[in-house]
């Protein structure tokens, strides 16, 4: 039997403001949340938002009237026409929500004006044809033509720290604009949303994304780790943008235990961890580049075992040849299990070769 | 330690996901219905006044989202580091909350990830704007061994194994958890000096694959892990425009608190591993950095910056007392590594269509760790076999130098045409043991790298370049081996320091027909050659072509699609014994040629109705192959020499999304994820643990250790969540 529609309706909305009503007083009250946020939007109290200042709109043709300021100072010239405040348009790329970041805070003296990034942006201003000009820097796809000119803009305050190295670095030589990464006007900047890094960087390096689907692989489509807790994408003092110093430094912030120095060094380690290991994926364990015995076969000498061609019985061994396994299971590291390099000091062989 | 029974579900997976979708529908169902007679938020929202929107651009966005997600069943991979690898529910919570104080430009944010999973995150950050910030992070998360590992092994997780062929058999559930908190301060002092401390404490415990092996006989043991890595630094940095500098020390720390991993059982009885195996596992050690960098702008569009460290490492934990030493050798290694940085670079613009870059960089890794008898010294044998007394009882201190020079230069032919090409010169120089050598050495390297790119705005919508590249590496004379002058080792070309000759090529267009339309091409395909001697790398090539569409036919919705196909091919050469030492047959020179191949790609849409509701689908696909082909190219031997069996690994997940809207603050998500996983890779097929045919079978004991490859994995997730947001 089914029941009268209305009173299906009215059950549920009812159901459904019930929710609602004993959901988010727990939520704010287990947070601390603002009054606003268990209030109706439209009885917050009055924030703490900076007066609004009058500022005279550049005498032009097109603007004769006075504005007011609404987020940046001096931003009347631009938001009597960029602004969804009055409705006068539109915006495709609303610029007003850069009042809720960094740059938007106007108890820093530092923060900036729209002219600081954008110019005076005279022509724009004054639309002299049917067509308007664009603004003097207008961080868009339009900009290709000078992103040196744009990234100067940021770099006027941002230069230093982080970005010491930006001007050598591979992405200030191939003309990357800032604006390909960091999102201005909004909040949630995807550059430094930890979770939005991967996406936005392999948007351009798209061979990683297809190595870091591989079946061996850092953890960074799980979320676990991003692009940019190795590589810093404004330049280093080391190969590879990384984060620190060289790449045996990077890794070894997180895999300290192979840092060493060890009584028994295997030279490899020493030199660069990406002679045996892809950081970004690999179709086999740990990362290797190619499967043991001949990753290991690339630089070891063929005397006794080491030399040995492969077959997969499911015997391991090492002699005669042709009879092992030795690309089973775990390869060379089977035997050869302190491979990163050995803390044996007693007397026999089987320690300088990393057995244990 | 977190050992637990690796515990299948027992109810079909289907069975399950319809049971756990039926119910999560059922409990959506009301709320649904309810919010589908809801106005859509832009008709219910009261219009509001300027000042109110004024003062709404100034109240920062938070939301919290708390839900349950259910998991269909037990997997190895696609739960291995996302904390979702048991079927059964799960709480999902994560939360942002920001505020601040817009008279002061004081942040307070909380950011939560995955609360309701092992893989947690937590984030605090509370800064007044341009003068002091403190900050805390604290996460966990578990990498869990994806293969099945079915074992009587005795002692798992701790310093004392026993390996017991008679010991019940137990599925062991290998993973290694992360506890890790971070902390931090910053204040901006003196002017504008911006000092930060920090510190960062990871804490890992769990127990992963290992083994032991020798004389032929291998067996399982699994790497107890108890460790502590610390991190701590103190930055200060200060600048204006013109002028940057920075500066401080950082600190470095690993602790183990199991030094030594002893096993006993299993082949110990036929003496192939004596009365007891200890393996020394990772000691401690530490480092200590102090560094400095700066910049200096000059004229409009001149730079030199630098930067120059010192790092001193040292790893001096005292022998566990269970390894006896030689007589007269030191209780600790002593071991001291100092590497030194320096790095400058000049970028300037002579003119105004030049740009250049220079840059030096120099990298002195020199290892004082002194060099110790540590085993007893045994005549060189010359039978191309190890003595088992050890004759290279010496550690090798490995000291490492660097030099890189790079010069780059740009020319603007004209608007939108760039021409750019540079060349690079390093360097390597390592130290060389004139001792006992059991691989032969190479003490220098040089390579130099010549590079020239046109890139072209062929249009306002069409971008395009090309790049080539070569590179030219060789090095000193070969240092032979000093172990057996006969030995194959003088004949082998190694990866890391041989003659090699590399070509790359690089093009990619950027095609932008219309606003709401974007199409990117790469292609990247790279060869080696490796030249100077008969054994070792031969041939090496990449290649890479990758394809992005991306249409956004309007401010609601946007269409992604992409696909890579990359190839990787290389072909070495090696020699299965020495000529003349051979048994009969065995004498092989043989060439392997590995062939990787990729393909993957994928689909996504995502948008919002017009009534409100956001939805979105992904689908993505990953195939990887790989062949292994063996042909004999040389010598006596007639054993057959086979290909191995071509084995690939294929990925499909399906990830669709869709929010409800309840009213302008708060929504309902519903999440389903069906991941598929498939892979015939055989690197653990029929491999069982146990003595080889070196050993008499009789004498031969097995552990009966066995591992295994899933080699099917069906999961379907589905995730049901309320969102609330709040200014």
């Amino acid at each position: 039997m089914t029941p009268h529609p209305s009173k299906v309706g009215s059950t549920r909305r009812w159901l459904a403001a019930m929710a609602a009503r004993l959901l988010a007083p727990v939520l704010a009250t287990l947070l601390h949340l603002p009054a606003s946020a268990q209030a109706p939007a439209g009885s917050a109290p009055a924030a703490a938002a900076p007066a609004a200042t009058a500022t005279p709109a550049p005498s032009t043709a097109s603007s004769r009237r006075v504005t007011k300021d609404i987020v940046m100072q001096g931003d009347a010239r631009c938001t009597r026409c960029h602004n969804d405040v009055n409705g006068d348009e539109v915006e495709n790329h609303p610029v007003l929500p850069i009042a809720r970041t960094k740059h938007g805070t106007r108890a820093d003296g530092r923060t900036p004006t729209c002219v600081s990034c954008h110019g005076d942006s005279e022509r724009h201003l004054r639309q002299e044809g049917k067509v308007r000009p664009l603004p003097d820097r207008p961080f868009g796809k339009k900009m290709a033509a000078d992103p040196l000119a744009h990234n100067k803009a940021c770099m006027s305050c941002h230069e230093g720290g982080k970005t010491m190295h930006w001007a050598g670095s591979v992405h200030a030589r191939r003309d990357v604009p800032c604006t390909d990464c960091h999102q201005m006007h909004t909040q949630h900047d995807r550059a430094t949303t930890r979770e939005k890094v991967p996406e936005m960087c392999m948007s351009c390096h798209k061979e990683k994304k297809a190595q870091f689907a591989r079946p061996s692989h850092h953890p960074v489509p799980e979320g676990k780790m991003v692009c940019t807790d190795c590589h810093n994408p404004h330049g280093s003092a080391g190969p590879k943008l990384m984060v620190k110093d060289s790449v045996n430094e990077t890794c070894f912030s997180c895999h300290m235990n192979y840092r060493g120095p060890f009584l028994w060094n295997h030279q490899p380690v020493t030199q660069d961890c990406t002679l045996c290991h892809n950081p970004h994926g690999t179709v086999t364990a740990n990362l290797l580049k190619a499967r043991p015995p001949f990753l290991c076969q690339q630089c070891h000498e063929p005397t006794s075992h080491r030399g040995n061609f492969t077959s997969i019985n499911g015997v391991q061994g090492n002699s005669p040849p042709g009879a092992g396994g030795i690309t089973q299971a775990r390869g060379c590291v089977n035997c050869h299990s302190q491979i990163h390099g050995g803390s044996n000091p007693t007397g026999t062989g089987t320690q300088r070769t990393m057995r244990r | 330690m977190k050992i637990r029974p690796f515990t299948p579900s027992r109810q079909p997976a289907a069975h399950r996901v319809a049971v756990a979708c039926m119910a999560l529908l059922a409990a959506a169902a009301p709320l649904s219905a309810a919010a589908q007679s809801t106005p859509s938020p832009e008709a219910t929202a009261p219009k509001r006044t300027p000042d109110e929107i004024r003062r709404e651009l100034y109240t920062l966005e938070s939301q919290v989202s708390l839900g349950i997600g259910h998991v269909s069943d037990d997997n190895r991979r696609f739960g291995q580091n996302s904390g979702l690898n048991r079927a059964g529910s799960v709480l999902l919570l994560d939360i942002d909350h920001a505020r601040r104080d817009d008279t002061t430009g004081t942040w307070f944010k909380l950011t939560g990830r995955n609360l309701g999973l092992d893989t947690r995150e937590l984030r605090l950050v509370h800064e007044r704007q341009g003068d002091w910030a403190w900050w805390f992070q604290g996460s966990q998360f578990s990498r869990r061994e994806p293969l099945v590992v079915n074992s009587g092994l005795q002692g798992v997780g701790t310093s004392s194994q026993v390996v017991s062929a008679t010991a019940p058999r137990q599925d062991l559930n290998l993973r290694v958890d992360h506890d890790v908190f971070a902390l931090g301060v910053r204040k901006f002092i003196w002017g504008g000096v911006d000092l930060q401390v920090s510190f960062k404490q990871d804490e890992a415990r769990g127990s992963r694959m290992l083994g032991r092996g020798t004389s032929n006989v291998i067996e399982f043991l699994a790497e107890p892990i108890d460790r502590i890595t610390r991190q701590w630094g103190v930055t200060a940095s200060w600048g204006n425009a013109r002028v940057q500098l920075s500066g401080g020390y950082n600190g470095s720390s690993h602790d183990n608190a199991i030094p030594v991993l002893s096993s006993t059982g299993g082949n110990n009885a036929t003496s192939a591993f004596g009365p007891r195996w200890d393996i020394a596992l990772p000691p401690a050690n530490s480092a200590h950095q102090w560094h400095l960098s700066g910049g200096l702008n000059f004229g409009s569009h001149n730079r030199i910056a630098f930067k120059t460290s010192q790092t001193v490492a040292l790893q001096n934990e005292t022998f566990d007392p269970v390894f006896v030493r030689l007589a007269g050798s030191p209780d600790s290694l002593n071991g001291r590594v100092v590497t030194t940085l320096g790095y400058v670079e000049l970028s300037m613009r002579p003119l105004q269509q030049l740009d250049l870059l220079a840059t030096l960089r120099h990298e002195d890794r020199d290892d004082q760790t002194p060099e110790v008898r540590w085993l007893a010294e045994a005549a060189p044998a010359t039978s191309g076999s190890f003595g088992s007394a050890g004759v290279t009882g010496l550690n090798k201190p490995r000291s490492l130098r660097q030099n890189t020079a790079n010069l780059e230069l740009g020319w603007q032919l004209a608007p939108g045409q760039r021409l750019t090409a540079g060349v690079q010169q390093d360097e390597l120089r390592r130290n060389v043991s004139q001792k006992y050598r059991r691989v032969a050495f190479r003490e220098r390297n040089d390579e130099t790298t010549t590079r020239l790119e046109f890139r072209r705005a062929m249009s306002d919508v069409l971008n395009g370049s090309l790049a080539l590249q070569h590179v030219e590496r060789t090095g000193s004379d070969y240092i032979p081996d000093t172990y057996d002058a006969r030995a194959l080792t003088n004949q082998v070309n190694q990866l890391i320091w041989a003659d090699r000759s590399r070509d790359r090529l690089r093009l990619s267009t950027d095609w932008t027909p219309a606003e709401d339309w974007s199409l990117q091409l790469l292609f990247d395909r790279s060869q080696d050659h490796y030249a100077g001697r008969a054994l070792g790398p031969r041939v090496g090539e990449a290649e890479t072509l990758s394809v992005d569409l991306h249409h956004r036919p309007n401010e609601r919705w946007e269409v992604t699609a992409w696909a890579t196909h990359e190839r990787l091919h290389s072909r070495q050469s090696t020699r299965s014994d020495r000529p003349g030492a051979a048994a009969a047959g065995f004498d092989t020179v043989w060439d392997a040629d590995l062939q990787y191949q990729t393909r993957a790609g994928g689909v996504s849409v995502k948008g919002r109705l017009r009534s409100g509701h956001t939805v979105g689908a992904e689908l993505s696909s990953s195939v990887d192959q790989v062949r292994i082909l063996q042909r004999q190219t040389g010598g006596t031997g007639t054993l057959p020499l086979p290909d191995l069996p071509e084995y690939h690994s294929r990925s499909l997940a399906l990830k669709l999304h869709a929010e409800h809207p309840l009213g302008p603050d708060a929504g309902l998500r519903l999440e389903l994820g069906a991941d598929r996983r498939r892979s015939n890779d055989w690197t653990w097929d029929n491999w069982t643990y146990n003595g080889a045919p070196a050993i008499a079978t009789a004498q031969r004991t097995s552990d009966g250790t066995i591992v295994r490859l899933v080699p099917r994995e069906n999961v379907v997730f589905v995730g049901f969540s309320y969102r609330l947001r709040w200014r």
